[in-house]
């Protein structure tokens, strides 16, 4: 994290640095907390001498600035032909997309399948799945690739079941230690597509259902370094999460009106960019669109078939906002 | 993690090509404490190597201390499903329905009404788990957590009699390997009387499973009996049962073995106020298992029902079935009938038959 990055790897000399480490400031954090005349006080450096070095930290550690028109254009990992048509492509790289609802809905057919579809058309080079549940079925990805795609030829789908990497890990706490190696994987594997399934399970596991201030913490930091992967890499970042029961019995939201709202808390629901809810009424199913920064709420029937996740398109509808 | 003896191995020990050693030192990386927490990027940015060379430089620092990712491709994993063979339960519709029978390598879940039957399916399968493989067995053994009282000798006798016999007449095998006597010396039974003693019960299964390692089939009967009574705390039943669901999940994919467990039914209200029958434990536990099945009677009460649920892998479906004397059995009709559908409303996962309102 670049708030431990050392100042000796900066690119300051020797001798300011020592100096600086005599003092206890080691890493950029501790120089960047303290103010001038701490800094003055502690080190006996000159307010120029300071000045210089303080422009030499800052412009390393900022990160570029980017013109809007760059941003304009995110590009999109694809999901579905019939979804990406009402999500303006697929699913956002750079973002983190959580697909939320009960259990047994499909939210991991819809990570087994958008992991194949992407592993296959080699828009990206390579999936990262991470699972918590043992859910993951190479089985299942068979099934797709001949029932959706057709694919008779051996070689083409060995190739694609080879770009996606498996990773099961046992707690919270191993994915936040090895954030580094997930990062060396993406490099080396070029990585487009990130996958979490689930998030509700990992974090739950350690941490319970209930809410508490180091859930709540531990939570904050891996979404950061999440999106951070994301941006650096422009991957696409989608994380499953699971529903809890809300217990007031009147519910405020026009659209459904289920009892169950995605797990984690609502501080999570602040950290990732777009929700993809999963829900059934009327004995349909439905996904719903419950949070994007680009496409409006939109609710349309889906079924999960051999091949995949089937959207009804006609049946899509978007509230007004 | 390192160890300061590790931090300060030098860099130049490990395999990285000269050039990129020489760009290294320069930068002044001369210890493996000095890169080895870094990303990708700030090493390529401040030793001035391409992004890749990075990345390579610190997987192989990385990896001799632990921190690297332990990945599968999809292909490695589909060989080794493909070599799974799943556990038959003696009625091929309820196999039909699960692609062969109870997978291994997974946790799956079967709830009902008290009576419908979870514990004869249960015993038949730690009969069926030991059957030869020439009959489609496993020549596994089995491990019954007993947390109700339930687990019945004289059924297992009834069942395993039945199966022999099955076998022998089908394929025409010798006595003398697989007779009553061995099918019981190779279940081994934990009565667990309360929730601490169902726990530790649980965590301690890595072990003996490590001295008893023909062990293919894990059955937790019922998950739900001491959850319900022991504990009032929402909170902490939660946090319990996701400790234990975890624990299952990594045995049963690190062995490669069947995870059973069962669960009660409790009723839930949907936003309308009309209760639904659901599986017990709380939504959150839901998301544990991989397979779920519900059983349930028939309206007619003549025969039974096991509904997928959810599943990773298969289409949700119903299969007819009975419990004979013999064991669970297929069942023929003479006229038509009418699954049951599995259902989500309000969340609330459930069956419903279309006939009977909801």
């Amino acid at each position: 994290m670049t708030n431990n990055l050392k100042l000796k790897a900066i690119g300051l000399s020797t001798v300011i640095t020592d100096k600086l480490a005599n003092h206890s400031i080691i890493t950029v954090q501790d120089y960047l907390t303290l103010n001038f005349i701490e800094l003055q006080r502690k080190t006996g450096l000159t307010y120029q001498k300071l000045s210089s070095i303080s422009e030499d930290v800052n412009k390393f550690i900022t990160p570029l600035g980017i013109s809007v028109s760059r941003l304009l254009q995110p590009s999109h990992v694809i999901f579905n032909d019939d979804l990406d048509v009402f999500l303006k492509g697929g699913i956002t790289c750079g973002h983190i997309t959580e697909f939320s609802g009960a259990p047994g809905l499909g939210k991991t057919q819809l990570c087994l399948q958008l992991a194949f579809s992407n592993a296959l058309h080699g828009k990206v080079n390579g999936v990262l799945y991470i699972d918590s549940e043992g859910a993951f079925s190479a089985s299942r990805l068979l099934d797709i690739a001949i029932h959706k795609y057709g694919i008779a030829i051996e070689q083409k789908i060995k190739s694609s079941l080879n770009r996606i990497h498996l990773w099961r890990p046992c707690s919270l706490k191993e994915i936040v230690d090895k954030l580094i190696s997930i990062e060396v994987l993406v490099v080396k594997e070029h990585i487009g597509l990130l996958i979490i399934d689930s998030m509700g399970s990992i974090v739950r596991r350690d941490f319970g259902a209930e809410k508490n201030i180091e859930r709540g913490a531990q939570m904050c930091s891996l979404s950061s370094s999440l999106k951070r992967i994301a941006h650096d890499f422009n991957l696409a970042v989608v994380v499953t999460n699971h529903v809890t029961a809300k217990v007031e019995s009147s519910s405020t939201r026009i659209d459904c009106k289920s009892t169950s709202i995605p797990a984690l808390g609502p501080s999570w629901s602040h950290w990732i960019n777009s929700r993809l809810h999963l829900f059934m009424a009327l004995n349909k199913r439905r996904l719903m669109v419950s949070k994007s920064p680009e496409i409006p709420e939109l609710i349309v029937d889906y079924c999960i078939s051999k091949g995949g996740l089937d959207i009804q398109r006609e049946t899509c509808s978007s509230s007004p906002y | 993690m390192s160890t300061s003896i590790t931090n300060s191995r030098p860099i130049c020990t490990y395999p990285i090509p000269v050039s990129i050693q020489s760009k290294l030192s320069k930068a002044g990386f001369l210890t493996t404490g000095s890169v080895v927490n870094l990303r990708p990027s700030e090493l390529s940015s401040s030793a001035e190597i391409s992004l890749e060379d990075a990345a390579d430089v610190l997987d192989l620092v990385r990896k001799p201390n632990g921190l690297f990712l332990e990945t599968k491709t999809a292909l490695e994993i589909l060989r080794e499903e493909q070599g799974n063979c799943p556990i038959v339960t003696m009625s091929q519709n309820i196999d039909n329905l699960l692609n062969g029978g109870v997978p291994l390598s997974k946790v799956t879940e079967i709830s009902g009404i008290a009576g419908v039957g979870k514990t004869q399916l249960c015993l038949q399968l730690c009969v069926t788990v030991q059957m030869p493989e020439e009959c489609g067995g496993l020549k596994g053994h089995a491990v019954f957590i007993d947390t109700e009282g339930s687990f019945n000798a004289s059924r297992l006798q009834d069942m395993s009699q039945a199966c022999i016999k099955h076998c022998r007449n089908s394929m025409n095998l010798a006595a003398e390997n697989w007779n009553f006597a061995s099918i019981t010396e190779n279940i081994f039974v934990f009565r667990c009387k309360e929730v601490t003693e169902l726990l530790s019960c649980v965590m301690i299964l890595k072990e003996f499973l490590k001295t008893h390692d023909q062990v293919k089939l894990i059955v937790i009967d019922s998950l739900a009996f001491h959850f319900r009574h022991d504990m009032e705390n929402a909170a902490l039943r939660s946090r319990v049962l996701h400790k234990i669901a975890a624990e299952l999940v990594r045995i049963a994919v690190e062995l490669k073995l069947a995870v059973v467990v069962t669960n009660q039914m409790t009723t839930k209200f949907d936003s309308k106020g009309q209760g639904h029958l659901t599986p017990a434990l709380g939504t959150s536990w839901g998301h544990a298992p991989t397979f779920r099945i519900i059983l349930d009677w028939d309206p007619s009460r003549n025969f039974r029902w096991a509904t997928l649920i959810k599943s990773s892998s298969l289409p949700p479906g119903s299969a007819p079935y009975q419990v004979v004397q013999d064991g669970i059995r297929d069942v023929c009709f003479d006229k038509e009938v009418t699954p049951p559908i599995a259902i989500v409303e309000d969340g609330i996962p459930g069956i419903s038959f279309s006939n009977s309102e909801v």
